[in-house]
């Protein structure tokens, strides 16, 4: 029997409604997930990211109606098909893409030459022809990812044309935007699956709690928070020499230069350095705890760009006016809380919100891949070798900072995103790796291509079926915690 | 008797070629945040400086292979976050250590007088007889010097760890540091064959797996 594709809503669809489901349900029963391969992975995305083609206008008719979903069939159809012929170009174009990348870097040769060396096997004649996937993962031992690079992609310029899908979002969320009372439930379920770059400043002070959803009200709310912040700068900004802050107060300063470094943009240290010193000594339990100042890059970009036409990345700061930056100033700082007030165990004393997350992926991981499981047993790799970052971090040092933002579009939407929906994205993550890991063969090479996952190139599709998966996976779990404990 | 390198790497797969190095340690890189673990580790893979570095978090593992004395060594190296938050995480890794590189800035006289602290983390975390280096960092910023090299001196030989003064920016003493220390890995192997040869249940080689 055919199901109600009704998941054309976002969150995407209910995966027990789906038919791929549905077939393998008695088998997953028995063993859960085990015998998921990662192929239903990408029929699951094909399915789901089909499903976000259609205008989120249209739900009503597909649950009802079963000729409208006949339409779906064969929308799906071809949609399915597009997209393998899609996927097959970019296989043929993807190759050069990443020459391209590598051909920037006029240290390549050499980099390449020495970790050829690090990995015991390979001469440096062999280096030089291999395949573009395993030239990424032997970049530096630290390689910076280029963080905003490709944000184009997601500004004015040089971004495609709107499709009408885009710009039918696009109305909808202006429409819930300007409604007398923002339904905020409403714009959880459409900025899941992306907030169109536009509206996404306000979409995320919304998202996060920040603004309230009264339009009256939410003027005189910013204005208000906003002294507010630059009140807390008054009263303890000096205080940073003090011998009790001192520590704190080195910590960020040396930290800054350090966070995002390649970009111009965030050498403004007095702006950063405000924000995290502020946040650090009005959470003593915690402080600061390196990481904490890559989680302020996301906001004070969206914030920024509210204000800006052309690349965001190469924006001189300082052409904006002193009420501009502080608004985007406090704005990044009160956004920035929200989100931690929700992970603040990760960065207490010992970090146990963060082992507790690794232990978890780990047990997920057990469950959902067994095989990549026991790879990483025989060669005696370790989650905390790799995953700590992943949780201290939110991926932040795994994906380009375009791919982080997309992402918190859906963190935001999803109750408890950052602190238990990431766990399954990271699960996810680790299994779109799958076939590279199994191919490593030994301690070396698997940590190697953990440290440098190669998604330079990835963007929101990417993201979106990473999503998916996500979604999927935590639909397994979420009824059934135990299911993932041992 | 040093050669950087891979002297006798084949290519991977060739069967008859013996890959596996004659010795393999695990160093683990400790010290105060911004001493330069980071740096001083991209100077020994890529022989260059790279200032434009991110804070590390958690771990971060790399190998370097030397050939010494004719012998070859594999050297994994486990680059630490130096921010005290991290030190939970960190110790974790203390127990698998076969040796540590302990870092401070010599212009910073706080890094150097956290030292002694991060000693206690060795006692107190690793095993026995784990070989320590002390290395103090940055001798190319000479004119803000805060440690002088008699005080990093004193200090080593009061606790018996080799010491050198380097720089991860001009590459002084980066690549001699390393061999000194796979000698005296090699002179801690040895000494634990040894010993485990004169008991009569011999301990079991400390596993060179984390």
């Amino acid at each position: 029997s055919i199901q109600p594709v009704y998941g054309a809503q976002h969150p995407p669809l209910d995966p027990r409604l789906t038919k791929n489901f549905i077939k393998d349900r008695s088998k997953a029963h028995a063993l859960p997930m085990k015998s998921k391969k990662a192929s239903s992975f990408h029929e699951f995305a094909r399915n789901t990211s089909d499903a976000w083609d259609i205008g989120d206008d249209e739900d009503e008719d597909f649950s009802s109606s079963s000729s409208s979903l006949q339409t779906l069939n064969s929308k799906v159809a071809k949609a399915t098909a597009a997209q393998v012929l899609e996927n097959h170009s970019k296989l043929r174009v993807k190759p050069e893409r990443a020459q391209a990348v590598l051909s920037d870097m006029p240290t390549n040769c050499k980099v390449i030459k020495s970790s050829s060396e690090a990995q015991l096997s390979r001469t440096s004649e062999e280096a030089c022809v291999r395949t573009p996937l395993q030239k990424q993962q032997s970049l530096p031992l630290r390689p910076v990812i280029p963080l905003v690079a490709r944000i184009s992609d997601q500004n004015a310029s040089g971004a495609p044309p709107m499709t009408v899908r885009e710009k039918t979002r696009l109305e909808k969320f202006r429409q819930l935007l300007s409604s007398h009372n923002t339904e905020l439930d409403e714009l959880r379920k459409c900025s899941w699956p992306g907030v169109p770059r536009e509206v996404r400043p306000v979409t995320w002070r919304l998202l996060s709690g920040y603004l309230p959803a009264n339009m009256e009200r939410r003027k005189l709310t910013l204005q208000r928070k906003r002294e507010e912040y630059f009140g807390f700068i008054q009263q303890y900004y000096d205080s940073r020499n003090e011998e009790h802050h001192q520590d704190t107060y080195r910590q960020i300063h040396i930290d800054i230069p350090r966070t995002n470094p390649l970009i111009p943009l965030f050498q403004q240290p007095l702006i950063f350095e405000r924000i995290l010193f502020i946040w650090a000594i009005r959470h003593p339990a915690s402080g600061y705890v390196q990481g904490i100042n890559d989680l302020v890059t996301p906001f004070f970009v969206v914030f920024l760009s509210e204000y800006v036409e052309e690349d965001v990345e190469n924006f001189d700061v300082t052409n904006l006016s002193q009420d501009v930056l502080r608004s985007i100033e406090a704005d990044s700082f009160w956004c920035m809380s929200k989100l931690l007030d929700g992970i603040q165990d990760n960065y207490t004393f010992a970090q146990p919100g963060i082992q507790k997350k690794v232990k978890a992926l780990e047990e997920l991981v057990s469950r959902i891949d067994e095989q990549v499981h026991n790879h990483f047993r025989k060669y005696e790799v370790e989650y905390l070798q790799f995953a700590f970052r992943w949780m201290n971090n939110l991926l932040m040092r795994e994906l380009p900072l375009r791919c982080t933002i997309r992402l918190w579009d859906t963190y935001q939407s999803e109750p408890e995103g950052f602190s238990h929906f990431h766990l399954y994205v990271c699960a996810a993550f680790l299994i779109k790796w799958r076939k590279e890991i199994l191919d490593e063969e030994d301690f070396q090479g698997l940590l190697m291509l953990l440290q440098n996952l190669p998604t330079i190139h990835w963007g929101n599709e990417e993201i979106g079926l990473l999503l998916a998966e996500a979604y999927r996976l935590k639909y397994m779990f979420a009824d059934a915690p135990n299911h993932y404990r041992r | 008797a040093v050669t950087a390198d891979g002297a006798g790497a084949a290519p991977r797969g060739s069967p008859e070629a013996s890959l596996d190095p004659d010795h393999l340690y695990n160093v683990l890189f400790v010290g105060d945040s911004h001493v330069g673990k980071t740096s001083f580790l991209y100077r020994l893979h890529a022989d260059t400086f790279n200032p434009h570095l991110t804070a590390t978090v958690g771990l971060d593992y790399q190998v370097k292979n030397l050939v010494v004395d004719n012998k070859r060594f594999a050297l994994r190296l486990w680059d630490s976050a130096g921010q005290e938050r991290y030190h939970s995480i960190t110790k974790q890794f203390f127990r698998k250590a076969d040796g540590v590189v302990l870092m401070y800035d010599i212009t910073s006289e706080y890094s150097f007088s956290d030292v002694r602290y991060w000693l206690s983390c060795i006692q107190e975390g690793a095993e026995d007889g784990v070989a320590i280096l002390l290395l103090g960092n940055k001798t190319d910023c000479a004119a803000e010097r805060q440690v002088p090299a008699k005080e990093g001196e004193r200090l080593a030989k009061e606790h018996q760890l080799m010491f050198y003064e380097c720089s991860a920016a001009s590459g002084h003493n980066v690549s001699e540091s390393m061999v000194s220390l796979i000698r005296l890995l090699k002179d801690c192997e040895d000494e634990l064959k040894n010993k485990a040869r004169e008991v009569p249940k011999p301990p079991q080689k400390k596993g060179c797996c984390w």
